[in-house]
């Protein structure tokens, strides 16, 4: 008898023990008590981080997708200043678990050797617009693209160069991804080839911030970005060439950024469906146009 | 009023020394506090200076810090590496330092670049003009100036500036001791502040009008117009030509504090006092007033009166000897009753005769002077009755002892009923009694016939037969002038009046002087 008990109690040691664990590592997953909630009355409970552009999307589809494949959407990393990027996005889709998937943003489209290595599958969505933000106050509107690339390699140095003010640019770059292709790499090939005297931010938010405070500032962002009143920038085009979607799909916007979706491990139907429906569904198209994104998976 | 040499007069004179002792204490205590609150003030005059210099310090320490802070932040390094190389306008690092550092608790800030151009703080002219003075932008170390102004002293907290190694400028942020500062060390010190440049009190806490111009402590004390100060130079390291900054703590202060503690200490005195009469209260009502109330018993006690004392409620050492003395004065008394008693006993066995309860003749001696003295004194009569039963030998012979004792019992009965009340009847020995009576000798003679009467009309009842006897009664009335020896003079006539009764045939009343007549 004695016995037994001993070997309860150690037993329930170690259960107390396992759930501890077991709530913390939730915790660490970002699932909430809600979420649990929304579990126990058979809610899929999908948690989705990384590059701020596909939160924009999926948060203005957010209703429609969790009526239609009865999910509840947790969403991280709105506008944040902390740099949350592709980085986090696999972070986030490496986390998925039966019961508690995840999935992730990212910007870039990744090689293969990165996708063999996190046993990713990824989920392209959209070719989204690299936009050239300058200060409101500078009276520029309109730089050929080969000016934009001099300027950002350091050879154009002063705004009078380009129709402007004669003040000194200053360049408000956010360099990341550097080891994988694609977005401001359409820009300049590499770090090394943007001028040294520049001002280097870790988030999207501080790429507005900083072309916001200096008059003399130019830096590049995704088109999805809601600019706030409160920020003094504006967006310029290239040669005339407008950041649409048209001119994406025409080849003649030459800054982009391909945005996608990252799983990790086999999916839920019902997540499946939801990645689905934001490559091909009708809402997700609205919120593209009016973004200016160019979908890219086609028509189902 | 406690009198001298009992216990409530050396309880009252104790409770009084404490009282004195407790003022002398009180005294003693006041002066030697005084000497300790105007040394202590010296002492402490020093101390607050050295505290204000430690509290100059730290802040100095504190307001270096966070200079640092600014020099750290690779944000702000950016945006002034883009202002200082590119020469941009400095709104944005201004806006920067604004977003980044505006919550500090500082006073003034400004950012130069090595040239001297002010990025930060441009409209402080004043600041610019210290630093570029001293090299500042140029510098390379950390460094912590003074500057003067008509309000204070300002510490200033410069770090250079850096990105990437290449040496930007210098960012100096300042802390003054101002006005407000000054107020604050004022209300938690109770001392007053001075900064003084050139012998001249620059700015101070004191109001307008009782600041000094010109500043001349001697022997570190400084006399105004209506106050004097202890003061104290703080020891901070300025420099030269920066305001010293003194401490000087009022004369009135100190008082006050003085006051203070001789309140302090008045307080404590009255409270002793009246804990020590209120201790003598009830030591004297506790105490000294049940064992006044215990001699006051025992006096009583001592003058032959054993009062009932009322059971005590104490349950103290005092109530048991209350009630131990109670139970002795009820057991003295008992014995008092019983003595009393005894007393009466032996008192009637004295004076009465034991067969017929009449008074005996030993009575007689002792009463009759009494009697006489106050029948003269009163001018009343006292008359004298010899009564005699006649041929009492015959009963005694006839009928017996016994019957002889019933018979003089019964007769003895018949004369005290025939007496009235303030007459007294004595057996002077076998059948032979007497009669005093206050009234005359007339009145003396009607007594006597109503006794011959009352005892001839029927005979005595003894147990086995009626026995009729008779009497013979002699009378004589006591004569002024007969002086202490009356009474042997007034029964000499009574008992010859009886005899000359019995001489002529009994059963009859002679009085005196008319057996006297009729003898003549």
């Amino acid at each position: 008898m004695r016995l037994i008990v001993t070997l309860m109690s150690r037993h329930a040691v170690f259960l107390c023990v396992f759930l501890a664990a077991s709530v913390s590592a939730h915790g660490s997953d970002s699932i909430t008590l809600a979420s649990l909630k929304e579990e126990s009355r058979g809610v899929t409970t999908v948690t989705g981080a990384g590059e701020h552009f596909t939160w924009v999307l999926l948060d203005q589809i957010r209703s429609g997708l969790e009526r239609d494949h009865g999910i509840k959407l947790d969403l991280i990393g709105r506008e944040s200043m902390l740099g949350h990027g592709c980085t986090q996005g696999i972070k986030m889709a490496r986390q998925n678990r039966p019961g508690r998937e995840t999935f992730g943003f990212i910007c870039c489209p990744l090689d293969k050797a990165e996708v063999d290595k996190e046993q990713l599958t990824v989920h392209p969505i959209a070719r989204e617009p690299l936009v050239i933000l300058v200060n409101k106050a500078n009276p520029v509107s309109d730089i050929p693209v080969e000016k934009v690339r001099a300027i950002f390699r350091g050879e154009i140095r002063n705004w009078k160069e380009v129709g402007g003010p004669d003040q000194p640019i200053v360049i408000v770059l956010r360099p990341h991804c550097a080891q994988r292709p694609g977005h401001w790499k359409t820009i300049v090939s590499s770090v090394d080839q943007f001028r040294k005297d520049r001002i280097d931010v870790k988030s999207e938010a501080e790429v507005v911030q900083g072309v916001s405070d200096f008059p003399e500032g130019m830096g590049n962002i995704g088109s999805t970005w809601n600019f706030d009143e409160k920020y003094k920038v504006k967006v310029v085009t290239l040669g005339g060439i407008a950041p649409t979607a048209a001119n994406l799909a025409n080849g003649s916007y030459p800054f982009y950024q391909e945005q996608s979706i990252v799983t990790h491990g086999p999916v839920s139907p019902a997540l499946a469906g939801m990645i689905r429906d934001l490559q091909h569904g009708a809402a997700f198209r609205e919120v593209a146009k009016k973004y200016e994104l160019l979908p890219l998976a086609g028509t189902p | 009023m406690a009198v001298p040499g009992t216990y409530r007069f050396r309880l009252v004179t104790y409770i009084i020394v404490l009282l004195v002792f407790l003022a002398g204490v009180l005294v003693l205590s006041y002066g030697a506090s005084s000497q300790l609150v105007l040394r202590e003030a010296e002492n402490n005059v020093g101390r607050l200076a050295e505290q204000l210099a430690g509290q100059i310090r730290t802040e100095s320490v504190d307001l270096a810090e966070r200079a640092r802070m600014v020099r750290d932040s690779a944000r702000f390094q950016e945006y002034l590496f883009i202002a200082v190389s590119l020469g941009t306008d400095a709104t944005a690092l201004r806006e920067q330092f604004q977003r980044q550092f505006g919550w500090l608790q500082i006073d003034r800030a400004a950012v130069l670049s090595g040239a001297g151009r002010p990025l930060v703080g441009g409209e402080y002219g004043d600041l610019r003009e210290a630093l570029v003075e001293r090299n500042l932008p140029q510098g390379s170390k950390e460094s912590l100036i003074y500057l003067n102004d008509d309000f204070g002293i300002e510490m200033v907290a410069t770090v250079p500036m850096r990105y990437r190694s290449q040496h930007l400028g210098v960012a100096a942020l300042t802390k003054r001791l101002g006005t407000s500062w000054m107020e604050t060390v004022r209300k938690s010190t109770g001392g007053e502040l001075l900064f003084v440049r050139d012998g001249k009190v620059v700015s101070s806490t004191l109001s307008a009008g009782a600041a000094p111009a010109a500043f001349i402590p001697v022997n570190d004390r400084l006399e105004l117009d209506q106050s004097s100060y202890l003061v104290r130079r703080v020891p901070v390291n300025t420099g030269a030509g920066v305001d010293q900054l003194w401490f000087a703590l009022s004369q009135e202060q100190i008082t006050l504090r003085l006051v203070e503690q001789r309140n302090i200490i008045l307080g404590l005195a009255v409270i002793g006092a009246v804990a020590i009469l209120l201790v003598g209260l009830l030591l004297l009502r506790n105490f000294s007033a049940p064992v006044g109330r215990l001699v006051s018993l025992m006096q009583a006690v001592a003058e032959g009166h054993f009062p009932v004392i009322p059971a005590t409620v104490r349950r103290d050492e005092i109530g048991y000897l209350t009630e131990r003395f109670s139970e002795m004065v009820a057991s003295l008394r008992d014995k008092q009753a019983e003595i009393d008693r005894i007393h009466g006993q032996l008192a009637q066995q004295a004076t009465t005769d034991a067969l017929t309860g009449c008074y005996n003749r030993r009575y007689l001696y002792d009463l009759f002077p009494k009697l006489w003295s106050e029948a003269l004194r009163s001018n009343k009569d006292l008359s004298v009755l010899i009564v005699d039963l006649d041929h009492f030998k015959q009963v005694n012979d006839r009928y017996g002892h016994l019957a002889g004792d019933e018979v003089l019992r019964q007769f003895s009965q018949i004369l005290m009923g025939c007496c009235r009340v303030s007459d007294f009847v004595f057996r002077l020995g076998g059948e032979e009694f007497l009669i005093l009576t206050s009234v005359d000798v007339e009145g003396a003679k009607v007594l006597a016939e109503k006794i011959r009467v009352a005892v001839a009309a029927e005979p005595l009842h003894t147990a086995e037969q009626d026995i009729p006897v008779t009497v013979s009664i002699g009378v004589a009335q006591a004569q002024v002038g007969e002086g202490r020896e009356g009474l042997s003079i007034v029964l000499g006539r009574a008992d010859r009046a009886l005899y000359d009764a019995k001489q002529r045939g009994r059963n009859r009343v002679l009085v005196h002087h008319e057996a006297q007549r009729q003898r003549a």
